[in-house]
């Protein structure tokens, strides 16, 4: 048993840190695709209750498509075809130009596309359940449109938000060890690379499997903390 | 593009049975399985439902790439022992890892599912049944299941289709699925338009179990009454 945990030793002999800087990795492409994939939601969510028919079409259509493929079958089609279309834009301007996409982008395009569809669904019902009484009354306030949703109703979303956002949050942490297929240097891929020269296989998954299930350990304490803070004004509040 | 469907027909047409059965087959099992781990998740036994919640935390923090690989590489490394139990058959194909991997995973989210429409089953169904002199067994299987299954209909339907694209996971096991046709024959032709098949193949099986589920919803009505 010491034999197996000393592979884990940090330095030339040992694996340690090689999956020390994939956990970097994987917790950079998590923390680089949430706010981008955050966003979009809100983007995605607006264009759903549009005025215009065909907005309406295409956001759901959008959430429909990255909701129903397989994310591996996204992460592939963007890594492939977003190259392609980079190669074929940048022929326009310089005839022989090629481009290079790196890895770690695609991963983040293709996560911000497939959760943007999952959060424009949890930023829809927040919106609803803040109630259109609020964006009454701030227009009875004489607030502008604009500052009724970033002063009045935004604030309010968060409460609904947060439970639902958490879970996605879960779910993305467990989704970057996809990126491991295109060849990007996670903590998955360091770990496939140790268990090709130590044929380990079970010990340095299990280990990977400690490793995310004390990610989603932390970020659930996390998630509290976020809970309280929202609710903080709320009088009788649950 | 139609070149590749009309050329391949029978390497598409396999790679969908294979995914189709991977996630219904996955999914029943993993129903039958969240079953008792949802009756110790709700037991009183506090040593019964800890170990239930373990499970079920464990399965849901971890990736699915990560159970695979544990089931299909990390048991691999124990094949003398696997071999003297008689069990080798099984952990040495990729489809049958993949479909434990599926059950075992589901498992742990329709057991959640299962614990949520349970407890929010009211008591007057279960005293109803009580007067009726039905045994526990018979409570159980004729009032807290379908009802329960009734009312989670749309969250069962969820982890349906969360599951059929969880399984394209196989496909970096050496499966033949729909994923795992598509990755071969990009290989072949390095032509992109093949994953824009792959991802017409599970638009189809979505549409495939919405429709379903629509229906199933619509015959179950009567059961959702919220008494």
């Amino acid at each position: 048993m010491s034999d197996l945990f000393s592979l884990l030793a940090f330095g030339d002999d040992g694996w340690g840190d090689e999956l020390l800087r994939g956990f970097w990795v994987t917790m950079a492409l998590a923390l680089v695709t949430a706010p981008c994939a955050l966003a979009m939601s809100f983007v995605i969510a607006w264009g759903k209750q549009s005025k215009k028919k065909w907005v309406r079409f295409l956001a759901n259509g959008y959430t429909t498509v990255f909701r129903s493929l397989p994310e591996i079958l996204t992460l592939l089609i963007i890594y492939y075809q977003l190259q392609s279309l980079l190669n074929f834009v940048a022929r326009l301007f310089v005839p022989d130009a090629s481009i290079s996409l790196n890895a770690f982008t695609a991963g983040v395009v293709a996560l911000t596309l497939v959760f943007s569809a999952l959060g424009s669904e949890v930023v829809r019902t927040a919106y609803q359940a803040v109630g259109q009484g609020q964006a009454e009354a701030a227009a009875a306030m004489g607030l502008h449109r604009r500052q009724a949703f970033f002063l009045v109703i935004l604030p309010q979303m968060w409460r609904h938000a947060i439970p639902a956002f958490g879970n996605l949050w879960l779910i993305l942490l467990k989704d970057t060890s996809l990126i491991s297929i295109i060849a990007v240097s996670d903590m998955m891929r360091y770990a496939n690379m140790a268990i090709a020269t130590t044929r380990e296989p079970f010990f340095f998954y299990t280990i990977l499997a400690i490793v995310y299930v004390i990610l989603a350990f932390i970020s659930g304490q996390i998630q509290t903390v976020l809970e309280r803070r929202a609710n903080r004004n709320l009088v009788g509040g649950r | 593009m139609l070149r590749h469907v009309t050329e391949n027909l029978d390497l598409w047409a396999q790679g969908l049975q294979n995914t189709v059965s991977l996630t219904v087959f996955g999914f029943i099992l993993g129903f039958l399985v969240a079953i008792p781990i949802a009756a110790a998740r709700l037991s009183k036994h506090r040593f019964l439902s800890g170990l239930a919640y373990g499970y079920i935390y464990l399965v849901r923090g971890t990736p699915l790439l990560v159970q695979i690989f544990i089931i299909y590489y990390g048991l691999g490394q124990f094949n003398k022992e696997l071999r003297a139990l008689g069990l080798w058959w099984f952990f040495r194909d990729a489809y049958n890892c993949g479909l434990l991997a599926f059950t075992l995973n589901s498992a742990a989210y329709q057991a959640e599912i299962l614990r949520g429409g349970i407890k929010a089953i009211p008591k007057g169904t279960i005293e109803a049944g009580l007067a009726l002199g039905l045994s526990k067994f018979q409570r159980f299987r004729l009032l807290i299941l379908p009802i329960t299954v009734a009312r989670m209909l749309p969250a069962f339907g969820n982890e349906l289709v969360l599951l059929l694209k969880a399984s394209a996971l196989v496909s970096v096991i050496t499966v033949r699925d729909v994923m795992g046709q598509a990755r071969y024959l990009f290989g072949e032709t390095f032509d992109l338009s093949v994953f824009y098949i792959a991802a017409a193949n599970y638009l189809l099986v979505v549409l495939v179990i919405e429709a379903v589920w629509r229906w199933l919803e619509r015959r179950n009505v009567w059961l959702q009454y919220k008494g």
